[in-house]
């Protein structure tokens, strides 16, 4: 077990390492930074002075590091647009972008496992086509486009809910809706095959040679096992999730994280933007790190694998 | 041509994709109307089966009096070669990758693995966000994301592979044979993988598809006055109450599209390889 987890925890810090240089190359291509933090009618001399402030005129391995060690000591930098430091921006943020995400993932777990569940049971029924078309076509659809039509749908044209916006649970509604069609599909779709197969499983036919309610053998017995891949994809969609909610916030003016980094590239905020991806693939990293060490626990055979 | 070979071929999928592909290919000769000529007498004109609709203008105008249909069209050009030269090169690279890095293993695979891992942790739409912030906006940061975005997954799929590949028989003899690396792979394990490839490239397009049109919609893709389908979208958000058709059948055709390469993917997964499920 501790072997496992120190080879975990050394894959997670390279990875992070390389998210870390993937994030400072992509800075130093958006341009030089002085000429953002800078008045325009600066001399060249207080531009000079911003640059070894800023270590810029050391070498590129060597400003690499520096850029580590700030971000180590949480300093991000700071937002151009907002003149703060982007942790204050970034922060302010997340709390909407957690409820939204939230609020999908539940409906997307809940709804995505019961109807597999049911597709699984009623095998080549019309429920079994009609809920792996609905999936099929879910997954064919952009999730901007999904959140349009529910606008024209159910705000402009039935007037149930509001447009965009938030503060009431109206507001949440179609957002969350929106975010969750693509992972309920997802969730859908393994929860069904994975029930089929361990339906198939000679430990269930025993169960039911032994005269077992259906009902007891699917909620109690197989359930339990077919979960297993559906909660490692769970976890992977949870990620998917963080992606699909920058554009949902964008298409209902959800005052999220996702929306920030949208408003961040039209006003050329890249410190916002650059910081943003950062974090957010830092927490994921740490996520599947943590579900990782879960399974390794749970199952043993990933132990060893 | 029998009935059964009839019934087995990929009917649905052919359907949703010829229109597209002969718009990809034809577009030009099949505008009714130039798509770029603005005419500012008829603004957001709903389609011709409407009240106040034009037959001259099959599905309405946009917010500029342009055809909405020549404009679709057009869009088809610009979003399929996007997206299919942006998955041809993630699949040559991926392909490549994946390969080199399960037939040597070491070194090698390892830091082939670790920049899928890196790819893996950060999700598609913020990836092509960091791209965008460092190469502005347009064709370029699209490419670029779609590459960057896709060629992560033939990698990997291609490694795992390959890793059993490379322990049959036939290599085996091969070295022995004296064969050199370049054609064993080339020769002798490459052709193996063609189902694979297939059809991951199949699904890929589709996911591409999305993508593209995601960006475009942030604003960091394809930029005005091009038409493209996520771009349509955009323009047509800002006329929801006015001009439904804008968003609605833009988003309609990237939705066709998609669907029809998930669904070829999935006739070619269980026709070449129904053991390739995963994908």
């Amino acid at each position: 077990m501790v072997s496992f987890f120190l080879h975990r925890l050394r894959l997670a810090l390279i990875t992070i390492f390389g998210v870390t240089l993937l994030v400072f190359i992509a800075a130093r291509l958006s341009g030089d930074v002085v000429y953002t933090l800078v008045d325009a009618s600066a001399g060249q001399e207080e531009i000079d002075k911003m640059r070894r402030q800023l270590d810029l005129d050391k070498p590129v391995w060597l400003q690499y590091i520096s850029y580590v060690g700030h971000v180590a000591r949480g300093d991000f930098g700071r937002s151009i647009r907002y003149q703060r430091p982007v942790v204050e921006v970034i922060a302010e943020r997340i709390q909407k972008t957690v409820q939204l995400g939230l609020a999908a993932f539940a409906v997307a777990v809940s709804l995505g496992i019961s109807l597999g569940i049911l597709a699984a049971r009623t095998r080549g029924s019309l429920i079994d086509r009609a809920a792996r078309t609905l999936a099929v076509l879910a997954q064919s659809m952009p999730h901007f486009w999904i959140g349009i039509m529910a606008i024209l749908i159910f705000a402009v044209i039935l007037r149930w809910l509001p447009t965009s916006g938030s503060g009431t649970w109206q507001h949440l509604v179609m957002p969350a809706l929106t975010l969750a069609t693509f992972p309920m599909a997802a969730i859908m779709r393994i929860t069904r095959s994975s029930m089929l197969e361990t339906l198939d499983a000679e430990y269930v036919k025993f169960l039911r040679v032994k005269g077992l309610a259906e009902r007891l053998i699917v909620w109690k017995h197989a359930l339990r096992n077919a979960l297993i891949p559906v909660v490692a994809l769970s976890g992977i969609q949870l990620g998917n999730l963080l992606g699909g909610a920058v554009i949902v916030e964008t298409v209902f003016s959800w005052p999220g994280l996702g929306n920030l980094m949208v408003e961040s590239i039209v006003s050329r905020d890249y410190p916002v933007i650059q910081s943003g991806v950062l974090m957010i693939a830092v927490f994921l990293i740490t996520l599947n790190f943590l579900v990782d060490l879960v399974f390794g626990v749970i199952d043993p055979r990933i132990r060893y694998n | 041509m029998t009935w059964r070979s009839l019934r087995r071929f990929p009917w649905i999928p052919v359907l949703l994709l010829a229109p597209v592909v002969i718009c990809g290919i034809a577009g030009p000769l099949l505008y009714p109307h130039d798509p770029t000529v603005v005419n500012l007498l008829a603004p957001r004109k709903p389609p011709a089966w409407l009240a106040g609709g034009d037959p001259a203008f099959l599905l309405g105008t946009d917010h500029f009096g342009r055809d909405l249909l020549s404009r679709l069209i057009e869009g088809a050009r610009v979003t399929l070669m996007v997206a299919v030269l942006g998955v041809v090169v993630a699949a040559v690279i991926g392909i490549t990758a994946g390969m080199v890095a399960g037939y040597f293993g070491g070194w090698i695979d390892n830091v082939v693995m670790r920049i899928v891992d890196v790819k893996m942790s950060i999700p598609t739409i913020l990836l092509t966000i960091l791209i965008g912030s460092a190469f502005g906006g347009g064709l370029v940061t699209i490419i670029c994301s779609i590459i960057f975005v896709f060629w992560a997954d033939y990698a990997r799929v291609i490694r795992g592979e390959t890793l059993s590949l490379r322990e049959r028989g036939y290599v085996a003899l091969a070295k022995v044979a004296n064969c050199s690396h370049v054609r064993i792979l080339l020769r002798h394990i490459l052709p193996n993988l063609f189902a694979t490839c297939m059809v991951l490239f199949s699904l890929q397009l589709g996911r591409a598809l999305i993508v593209e049109a995601a960006i475009t919609f942030i604003g960091l893709g394809i930029q005005p006055p091009a038409s493209a389908w996520g771009l349509l979208i955009a323009e047509g958000r800002n006329y929801l109450a006015t001009a439904w058709w804008i968003p609605t059948f833009a988003g309609l055709a990237i939705t066709m599209t998609v669907l029809g390469t998930n669904l070829l993917g999935d006739w070619l997964r269980d026709a070449l390889d129904p053991k390739l499920r995963q994908l």
